[in-house]
């Protein structure tokens, strides 16, 4: 009986690391969004999600090397708050409502800087924490 | 009523999402991400809804639009999104890669668009 206990424990520490982490993602957006002014196409959604791909793949880069519940307070749950899909459809179904083809080019440039930011913040990652040390 | 209190309702709002995000991830288990398509395609419906539903004639609080704008942000994620494509591209084939990415696009656009056509 006894021996569920860290299980159920651990349990309980992901969710909350995964809570907090969003939590503190969505507020550093809403906080942003109010912000940044936002060009027509560049929007400040654009950012955050990119920014949030960058920090994703530099946490990602380092993974083996940290603990797991800061893998979920930093990554499921910040970046995972911090970025957001549905802000980003919606955003592209008003652009669309306008001019269809300033959405598509929204959404492509979204989507390769985003893909681009995280191989940045994976090689990056990799170079400052992943350098062995000289011997 | 307070700007502390509805910004604490838009980070309690996108904690319970990522949570649940979380949840959903640990039980739809494959090895294509399902799980996120989803949780994204989910969201953006529920955001087609709410936006559409705000359009109407009922009159909302704003900690209620708070709340669930900070749940949809929360619950939908575009970083694990991009990360797992890449991966798709180094594991397995570009194809798979692609096929994500725009089955994500046009799937959640047409929930969200399928939300706020509910509402009208």
């Amino acid at each position: 009986m006894t021996q569920t206990r860290p299980a159920v424990r651990t349990t309980a520490v992901m969710f909350l690391a995964v809570f907090v982490g969003g939590a503190a993602g969505s507020l550093l957006r809403e906080g942003f969004a109010a912000q940044i002014p936002g060009a027509p196409i560049l929007t400040a959604t654009f950012g955050i999600n990119v920014a949030a791909c960058f920090i994703l793949g530099w946490l990602y880069s380092i993974r083996h090397r940290v603990h797991a519940h800061i893998l979920h307070l930093g990554g499921v749950g910040f970046c995972g708050g911090l970025s957001t899909f549905s802000s980003f459809a919606a955003e592209l179904e008003r652009m669309a409502e306008n001019n269809l083809w300033s959405a598509v080019s929204a959404a492509t440039l979204e989507i390769v800087f985003g893909l681009a930011a995280a191989i940045a913040g994976e090689a990056i990652g990799r170079r400052i924490h992943l350098r062995r040390p000289p011997k | 009523m307070s700007e502390l209190y509805l910004h604490a309702m838009f980070g309690l709002g996108g904690g319970l999402g990522a949570v649940l995000r979380h949840w959903m991830a640990l039980r739809i288990t494959h090895d294509l991400p399902l799980s996120t398509l989803v949780v994204n395609i989910l969201g953006s419906l529920l955001l087609g809804l709410w936006i559409g539903y705000l359009g109407g004639p009922v009159e909302m609080g704003e900690e209620e639009k708070r709340l669930v704008f900070g749940f949809c942000g929360g619950f939908t994620t575009f970083s694990s999104f991009a990360y797992q494509s890449l991966e798709l591209r180094r594991e397995r084939s570009i194809a798979l890669a692609a096929g994500n990415i725009l089955l994500s696009l046009v799937l959640c656009w047409a929930a969200l668009w399928l939300g706020l056509v509910l509402m009208r």
